[in-house]
């Protein structure tokens, strides 16, 4: 059975790059805070990965999923954002980049039996 | 008052700030020894019994990577593992609040909370949260 990932974020060319470096896993893909909840609330998922736009997100998960592993990805890495994720549970905190197996060698430690699937 | 009875460790390599770090937490409540560096506060830590230590990062003016406020936090991680450890800092970076607040692969940070000196203001509340944790 394949590790499912919920990505929470609106940027067509991450959401496709990911599902494409990410494309042993089951993608599901929330474009917003509400979203993001409504797939929390219905789902399980092995592992959240969020843009640093929906921290909002993180403060709830960190209330009511907190077995919910979680990762945040910015477009531009700031101590100030990194440290507000970190503090709300964060896994990794990364900057987008597009290159092949970039976005697995960040969540590979993170997600439980990445090899797998 | 807060509990008298934790135990913290303040370590700075500036009298000023061991002042005043010390005395916020003094007014808070807490039971408070001061170290002017890792040599200093591991002779503290060898010698008696702490809850908490509260670290600056940059320990030392020739310390020009600002780390030594972390290789004291993993000493202390690996030879006294039930004493919390907040690091404090003046030079914040993203590679330095990473190596601080990024967990393991087991989930594991290499301390519980990390603070820019800007922020210092939130320092007793942080200490209060970490206690009960």
């Amino acid at each position: 059975m394949k590790s499912r990932i919920l990505i929470i974020d609106d940027e067509p060319r991450w959401i496709e790059f990911a599902k494409s470096d990410l494309n042993k896993f089951e993608i599901v893909v929330a474009p917003d805070t509400k979203a993001a909840l409504a797939e929390l609330e219905a789902d399980q998922f092995d592992l959240v990965i969020a843009s640093s736009r929906r921290l909002d997100v993180l403060e709830i998960i960190a209330q009511k999923y907190s077995d919910r592993r979680v990762v945040v990805t910015t477009v531009q890495p700031t101590t100030q954002e990194a440290l507000a994720a970190y503090r709300l549970g964060a896994r990794r905190y990364f900057a987008k980049s597009f290159g092949h197996q970039d976005l697995f060698e960040h969540i590979k430690e993170v997600i439980p039996a990445a090899g797998a699937g | 008052m807060t509990n008298t009875r934790h135990k913290i460790l303040v370590v700075d390599d500036l009298p000023d700030w061991r002042a005043t770090l010390g005395g916020l937490l003094e007014d808070a409540g807490y039971d408070v020894q001061v170290a002017e560096s890792s040599i200093a506060a591991l002779t503290l830590l060898k010698t008696d019994h702490f809850d908490l230590a509260v670290l600056d990062m940059r320990l030392d003016e020739t310390d020009e990577s600002n780390i030594e406020g972390l290789d004291l936090a993993a000493e202390i991680k690996e030879h006294w593992p039930a004493i919390k450890v907040i690091i404090i800092t003046a030079y914040s970076t993203t590679d330095t609040t990473r190596r601080a607040m990024e967990p393991d692969a087991q989930g594991r940070r290499l301390v519980a909370n990390y603070i820019p000196k800007t922020q210092t203001e939130e320092l007793v509340n942080i200490v209060q949260e970490v206690l009960v944790q």
